[in-house]
């Protein structure tokens, strides 16, 4: 509450603004990753950063099509190289993110941007659609997925502290070095067992073993404990 | 043993690398602790930071053709077979959300004592979770594992030389550990468990029920 009524003090600030400058912050520090691709649209790039969680928002109120189009160019590219990280096929890959994507489209009444940014939003998404493709069965994992209330207006205050929370939990993956972030990668999110990781970063086992020790203990620190 | 589960098995909860079992008994967790709620939502929003910095992989040019025309498709209405509950819950035990989608068998016979109840239908047997329900002061029949061992307390408490659980919190039992726990004297106990890894009952008693429990 006195972060908003601190914003509203400045006058000219508003929440839209905060959300751009907080993406712009985010992009501006993934794009020092040495992986970061260009950023590929299938419409005309904007002058500024895209506010992915409102096209959310309009698909869910209007049925905007070019919000949608918009999303599609900038995520169904890096949801297909998500899965193919993870070892899928080009074929399934391509497949599961026009899935995902239309999945998108369908729960889009369910985002809420005070729970999530689109980004954390599509993951969860992804990640359940890929869990359901591998094993056949729905995965548990529906907290973000699941009916709200619709909320009578906005509630900007909510939105801010998630807003503020994720940008917390991005200055923590930034902070990892390159190689931690890599083995919480492969052995989280690519489901990659130690073998393969020592393999593929030609380490001993036990090497990798400690390092993703370490470097959950250098997140745990990073987000504070609980 | 810990009271919440460790940022690891939240992070492979939230990767979607943890079995079915464990995951719909973590799932549970969730909704009765904010705290790890939150620790998930950190972490999936890492996810969110990761599937940006994804590679791009560009889409067969006639992607967003095809996406298109199927939005105004009427979305195939899934039409789920009714869940069924056929285990008497006590009165003002609510199951966790997360729960409330799976087909919840009738109470069978485990031990004296001690009932339980298979959930779900789908996936491999020796992950399938199971809820327990056990007289006040009843000890849980021993067993080993060679996998983890996770239980979530839903109703009165559970003890062990490790200590004393409620309502809301998570035992994560590996196989270094043998686990006996038992329900606390005050009233009687319900929890649900999942074993991620081959479940070995060792009582006598225990390789009595091992075969009706399908592991």
């Amino acid at each position: 509450m006195c972060v908003l009524s601190g914003m509203n003090d400045l006058g000219t600030f508003t929440l839209g603004d905060f959300h751009r400058t907080w993406q712009r912050i985010g992009r501006g520090l993934l794009s020092r990753g040495k992986r970061e691709p260009a950023i590929r649209r299938s419409v005309p790039a904007m002058t500024e950063p895209a506010d992915y969680s409102a096209m959310i928002l309009h698909i869910a109120q209007n049925g905007d099509k070019v919000a949608f189009a918009d999303l599609f160019g900038y995520y169904a590219p890096r949801i297909k190289g998500f899965f193919m990280r993870g070892g899928m096929a080009p074929g399934p890959a391509e497949e599961l993110a026009q899935e995902t994507m239309l999945t998108l489209w369908r729960k889009a009444h369910l985002f809420d941007p005070a729970k999530a940014s689109a980004s954390t939003w599509i993951f969860t998404i992804a990640r359940n659609l890929r869990v359901d493709a591998i094993r056949r069965e729905r995965y548990p994992a529906v907290h973000l997925m699941e009916e709200h209330e619709p909320e009578p207006e906005p509630s900007p205050s909510d939105e801010l502290l998630r807003l503020e929370s994720e940008t917390r939990v991005r200055a923590a993956m930034q902070k990892l070095s390159t190689d931690q972030r890599n083995v919480i990668h492969l052995h989280y999110f690519d489901d990659k067992p130690h073998s393969e990781i020592a393999r593929a970063l030609d380490l001993p086992l036990g090497t990798v073993k400690s390092r993703l020790r370490l470097a959950m203990q250098h997140l745990r620190n990073l987000l504070g404990e609980e | 043993m810990n009271r919440r589960p460790s940022d690891e098995i939240l992070m492979a909860y939230v990767s979607g690398k943890l079995a079915q079992g464990p995951a719909l008994v973590v799932a549970a967790h969730l909704s009765l602790c904010p705290e790890s709620a939150e620790r998930v939502h950190q972490f999936e929003a890492a996810g969110g930071v990761m599937l940006e910095q994804a590679p791009v992989v560009e889409l067969a040019p006639d992607a967003l053709e095809k996406v298109l025309a199927r939005l105004d498709a009427s979305s195939p209405t899934q039409v789920l077979p009714p869940v069924r509950h056929l285990a008497d819950m006590p009165d003002g035990l609510v199951l966790p959300s997360p729960l409330q989608q799976y087909d919840i068998g009738k109470w069978k016979f485990l031990a004296p004592g001690v009932q339980w109840s298979s959930i779900g239908k789908g996936g491999a047997r020796r992950n399938r979770p199971m809820l327990l329900r056990s007289k006040p002061g009843m000890v849980l029949p021993e067993h080993t594992h060679n996998g983890v061992e996770y239980t979530l307390v839903l109703k009165g408490s559970l003890h062990d030389a490790q200590g004393d659980y409620f309502p809301g919190d998570l035992i994560v039992a590996d196989a270094s550990l043998e686990h006996e726990p038992a329900a606390g004297p005050e009233e009687e106990c319900i929890c649900l468990a999942a074993v991620d890894g081959r479940l070995q009952l060792k009582s006598l008693l225990g390789r009595l029920v091992q075969p009706l429990l399908g592991f």
